[in-house]
């Protein structure tokens, strides 16, 4: 189905080679896992699968190509995605709709399907996947599970013979991630071609026939998935077992409201809409790692813009080592990491952001330690958007802990993080702890919680 | 992540009703309402107008949105009302400058920003394109229009959380910090707003090509009917146009220009005369 020989590429202006002599043979009906550290060139190897590159991506492309038995220079690129589709790591990314049925509809309607085709498409489709329910729904209103079926369902109405799946669990809970690979192994027995680039492998153990290992922008090690153990450290890769968490419940009541963050009877609603806390009492405790779980709308964000004074709420008092502060005062003592990492820097160089975060008594040696232990040394001049999203992310998180917060929440920090970065993490937000802020992380990710986490908390 | 993410679904009835117009109802009413204000001078018409149109935006839920938009406009008015007095000093005859003449300019504003985004945040993209198909638009027209307003919420929303995130990193950004390093503000407020947009574009760009947008045989268009409540809005609008036309009130000419260039009075042509 995909034959690649000793393909390379380079993106324009970039020195480096992004992919080199890439050799990958995958047949139809095969499911394959494609691995390896943050930024060692999966996503390029997808974009040159589903055919954007060389289409929207320009650069220099060398090798040989074949998908579906046609030589990747005879294929349109309009041709490929008749082929191949692509489900990204956040479904959002893909919608170019606001309800779910517009959504699924879309890509029909380009084709020029009449409305008997579309629904003849689409229908057996949304039953197979369950989105019957949530047809007329908007997107808006989804859970992340629901957002990526959707997706799923609007690339499979174009009856793909390959499917991309470019970090599909990234924001998925354990039972969506069960859900994803229930749909993915009946697909796989319908003979499609599936390949999967992620970095949490656990949930991956029945479906891939194959997996291959990437360094530096070209496939090192190929074997069984049974072989990823050997090779987890040399690749930094997170776990092949599935880890039920075994750190203990925060018990409501169980802290003292004297040494942490509490909240105390506290009630909030968004405008108009029905109350996500009511009467909510409990404490993220002072030198403790706490992980906040639950699932989509249960209002884990709210929380954590709550303890920052980001939200006021309607009754009740949130407490800093049991003394009821101002808003503005918790927001000076705290920090807060949010996902998108682009709208959390601002400044020319990555020495000038720690900087901004630590003040002006910062020195440039303290910074280069920092950087050091962030796996970021060499980049200080380096503008902060111009970094990867992995380092922009651990950046974020460095210039968090410049303010030596009394309070550190991150939300969903190990989102498309290798197994290296995970433990790197784990270990920061654990000095952290010890140095004695409450440290809360909103995740689904089993493995971090029982690699750093003291406590688990489930709204 | 997160184009979709801040945009809050209204569940509302009255929002619901909104959502479901057809857009070329919606579109054809603000086209209608635009060429009006134009022409319109009188304020107790533009008030109406205003009135009528803020109704609308209100129903959608997006409350706090709207303060922030009025603020703006207000704080645009006072702002014009200083450099208005500040031209004054140096051109006598803008006394005569009431402060209904200032004010026409953004009584005209206000109508056309409530339906605007009334349109924009009450849209479903598909329905939109399908039926801007059916106004025969040029697809090179029509398409970045949609894409344009289907990305609205999550810009405004991309706008609120950068405003947190400076929060949070203990920069708080006003008009005060604007004047005192107008190079750091913007820097704060530009950069990652621009790297956003960039790679916001890069995503929809990619999702866009995926799904063949804008090649192939592109959009049959199944016929859209109206539907009783298209018309009943639409009818409605009109009416509403009209009776703000034919509202009794005075005149304004507004700005600065019909002041300059108001014939002088008799008595003071006599007196240049005599000069």
């Amino acid at each position: 189905m995909i034959h690649f020989d000793n393909v390379s590429y380079n993106y324009p202006y970039q020195p480096e080679t992004a992919l080199k002599n890439i050799n990958l043979h995958v047949k139809p009906g095969e499911a394959i896992l494609i691995t390896g550290r943050s930024g060692c060139g999966k996503s390029t190897l997808g974009r040159l699968i589903n055919g954007l590159i060389p289409a929207y991506f320009a650069g220099t492309l060398s090798g040989d190509t074949q998908i579906d038995g046609i030589d990747g220079r005879e294929h349109s690129f309009h041709d490929l995605t008749g082929i191949v589709g692509s489900l990204f790591q956040d479904p959002e990314q893909q919608f170019l709709s606001t309800t779910v049925n517009d959504e699924l509809r879309t890509a029909l309607e380009w084709r020029g399907y009449t409305n008997q085709q579309i629904n003849a498409a689409l229908d057996p489709i949304v039953e197979q996947l369950g989105l019957q329910p949530k047809r007329g729904s908007s997107l808006f209103t989804l859970s992340e599970g629901e957002k990526q079926k959707v997706a799923l369902a609007s690339v499979l109405a174009l009856k793909p013979k390959i499917l991309i799946l470019d970090e599909p669990t990234a924001n998925l809970d354990t039972e969506s991630t069960q859900e994803l690979l229930s749909i993915l192994s009946t697909l796989k027995q319908g003979g499609m071609t599936i390949i999967i680039f992620d970095h949490r492998l656990y949930w991956l153990q029945t479906l891939v026939d194959h997996v291959y290992l990437m360094e530096n922008g070209t496939i090192t090690e190929t074997g069984l998935f049974t072989d990823l153990e050997k090779f987890r450290h040399s690749f930094g890769l997170r776990s092949t077992q599935y880890s039920k968490i075994t750190v203990p419940q925060l018990i409501i009541g169980q802290m003292s409201q004297s040494h942490g963050l509490s909240f105390d009877a506290l009630s909030f609603a968004y405008n108009g809409e029905s109350p996500l806390f009511n009467n909510f009492s409990g404490t993220l405790p002072r030198g403790k790692v706490v992980a906040i779980c639950g699932k989509n709308g249960q209002g884990k964000t709210t929380l954590a813009r709550l303890s920052m004074g980001l939200e006021k709420p309607a009754s009740g008092e949130i407490l800093l080592h049991g003394v009821s502060i101002s808003a503005q005062k918790r927001l000076q003592q705290s920090s807060l990491v949010l996902q998108n990492t682009e709208l959390q820097l601002y400044m020319r160089s990555v020495t000038e952001e720690l900087q901004s975060s630590a003040g002006k008594a910062e020195n440039t040696i303290d910074i280069n330690s920092i950087l050091s232990n962030f796996r970021l040394s060499g980049l200080q001049q380096r503008h902060p958007q111009s970094l990867s999203g992995g380092q922009r992310q651990r950046l974020v998180i460095a210039c968090a802990l410049q303010k030596r917060p009394a309070v550190l929440i991150l939300d969903e920090p190990t989102s498309g993080l290798d197994g290296h970065n995970m433990e790197l993490l784990g270990q920061r937000v654990r000095a952290e702890a010890a140095r004695g802020a409450a440290v809360a992380l909103i995740t689904h990710d089993h493995e971090l919680i029982n690699y750093c986490c003291d406590y688990v908390w489930t709204l | 992540m997160l184009a979709l993410s801040g945009a809050k679904i209204n569940n509302r009835r009255f929002s619901k009703w909104m959502g479901q117009l057809d857009i070329r109802v919606k579109v054809l009413t603000l086209f209608s309402l635009s060429l009006s204000l134009i022409f319109l001078t009188n304020p107790i018409g533009l008030i109406f107008l205003g009135v009528l149109s803020t109704i609308c935006l209100f129903s959608l839920g997006k409350h706090r949105m709207m303060a922030v938009i009025y603020l703006l406009l207000i704080a645009t008015w006072l702002f014009s009302q200083g450099f208005t007095w500040v031209l004054i000093q140096f051109i006598p005859t803008m006394k005569e400058q009431t402060i209904i003449q200032t004010i026409i300019p953004f009584l005209r504003m206000w109508p056309l920003i409530n339906m605007a985004l009334t349109v924009s945040l009450s849209m479903e993209i598909g329905n939109a394109l399908m039926a801007l198909k059916k106004m025969c638009l040029p697809r090179i027209i029509y398409l970045p229009i949609m894409v344009a307003l289907r990305f609205i919420p999550g810009f405004l929303n991309d706008v609120k959380q950068l405003r947190d995130c400076l929060l949070i990193r203990g920069i708080t950004l006003n008009f005060y910090a604007l004047l005192r390093r107008p190079n750091r503000t913007l820097r704060l407020l530009l950069v990652p707003m621009v790297i956003r947009a960039l790679r916001l574009a890069d995503e929809l760009a990619i999702a866009a090509e995926l799904k063949r947008v804008g090649y192939g045989e592109g959009i049959k268009t199944e016929k859209i009917c109206f539907r009783w409540s298209d018309s009943t809005f639409f009818v409605a609008a009109m009416l509403a146009l009209v009776i703000a036309w034919n509202i009794p009130g005075a005149k304004v000419e507004s700005g600065m220009l019909s002041s300059i260039h108001k014939p002088a009075s008799p008595q003071a042509e006599l007196e240049s005369g005599q000069q």
